[in-house]
């Protein structure tokens, strides 16, 4: 899921920055005292998530988790990513620095939308694992629409890249629905501040 | 309670993470004036059906487009005008997905040394040994240059393991250091935002 350096065209590359750094303003304002710690958590689970590879597909594919930061963090996912995938590219070479922007755009951006999607069911217990699973799905399907979309105003036609990267990405989507589904319904039980409504 | 499942989680993650081989894409290519080859991998595994783009260095045209067969092999024909004039080759092969690896080839890496190739054309050579031999039993006569070409060849077979060993050892791996220090960064930073937070809370309360 992360874009390697070189292959997107500087406006591109701008653009996603730019929007990173709002999002990124806009996630650090909400970020209030109780909620530093279950970011930085989920921060370090996304950072280290990224090395569990399932050999499946063209390349290996990794787990994201980006949906799980989204449906608990809401706008806060914005610096959690952003700083997990700045270290991922600084220890493991994953992305690059160049890319940065547009790979936390993707990631971070379909996380909230899921947020925004899927939150309101997420707080009823009947459909709390429903909403789990969608959100963990829908994450990665989003990401690798936006990665294709990425792409193709580069370079490759959209269609052609949206085909590859969401097939590819496909088994990973059903692998985070679970783990989402389980980790919230988890949550819900043993610390339900952590899900907690802020609002 | 949570905390200590939270840490479990990370720390299973941490131990089944740490053989893992980074997805990037290897690429290595090597040859001599007539044909190049080379390979692709992901890790361990081979880099199937990817198309490989060989562009000039300098003015970043495009000079030959091919695709990795089923073990991330590929052999392209060195065009003419590559070797005229003596271009440094920049392969680069793009797996979509936005996985993208390159490899440079100089141009003294897979061309004669110079020296021979400006010191004349090859055509006047090749009556210089009917001279002295006339070829009296039936062997075939081969011309330096030929023999430079056979030995250059085989050399670059044999040097090719030994490439994609440095290769392998020169790509850098994930080490449980690497992780652990993430971690750290995040913990720091985490620590950093609580007590920004907690100064500007301080002051609310003061004031």
């Amino acid at each position: 899921m992360h874009i390697s350096e070189g292959v997107l065209s500087a406006p591109v590359l701008i653009g996603g920055g730019a929007l990173t750094a709002a999002g990124t303003a806009i996630g650090l304002r909400s970020l209030d005292y109780d909620r530093i710690m279950p970011t930085a958590i989920l921060t370090a689970t996304f950072f280290v998530a990224s090395l569990i590879h399932v050999p499946i597909g063209p390349t290996s594919i990794h787990l994201l988790l980006n949906g799980l930061l989204g449906v608990i963090l809401g706008w806060s996912c914005f610096p959690a990513i952003l700083i997990a995938l700045l270290l991922q590219a600084v220890f493991f070479q994953f992305g690059g620095l160049t890319v940065l922007g547009v790979n936390a755009l993707n990631m971070a951006a379909s996380a909230l939308l899921c947020y925004y999607l899927v939150r309101p069911w997420l707080m009823k217990p009947k459909y709390r694992a429903a909403a789990g699973f969608i959100g963990g799905f829908l994450a990665i399907f989003l990401a690798a629409l936006f990665m294709a979309a990425a792409l193709a105003i580069s370079d490759t036609g959209f269609l052609r890249a949206a085909q590859i990267s969401i097939g590819a990405q496909l088994p990973i989507m059903v692998i985070e629905g679970f783990i989402t589904m389980f980790t919230v319904s988890f949550l819900a039980r043993v610390s339900p501040e952590i899900l907690g409504d802020k609002q | 309670m949570k905390n200590i499942i939270i840490t479990a989680f990370l720390t299973l993650c941490i131990f089944s993470a740490a053989p893992v081989a980074a997805h990037k894409m290897r690429l290595f290519a090597y040859g001599n004036a007539t044909t190049i080859s080379g390979e692709a991998a992901f890790g361990s595994r081979p880099a199937k059906n990817i198309e490989v783009v060989v562009s000039n260095e300098a003015d970043g045209t495009t000079l030959v487009t091919t695709l990795t067969d089923e073990l991330g092999n590929f052999t392209f024909a060195v065009p003419g005008e590559a070797v005229e004039n003596r271009f440094n080759l920049l392969i680069i092969a793009n797996a979509g997905e936005g996985h993208r690896s390159q490899w440079r080839l100089a141009a003294e890496e897979y061309l004669p040394a110079s020296t021979t190739e400006t010191a004349g054309p090859a055509e006047p050579r090749p009556s210089q040994p009917v001279h002295p031999r006339p070829q009296a039993n039936q062997q075939v006569a081969i011309t330096e240059e030929q023999l430079k070409a056979i030995v250059d060849q085989s050399v670059a077979e044999q040097l090719r393991p030994l490439q994609r060993q440095l290769l392998l050892l020169s790509e850098k791996k994930t080490t449980l250091q690497d992780i652990i220090g993430g971690i750290g960064y995040i913990l720091g930073l985490a620590g950093i935002a609580a007590y920004m937070r907690s100064k500007k809370e301080d002051k609310n309360v003061h004031s």
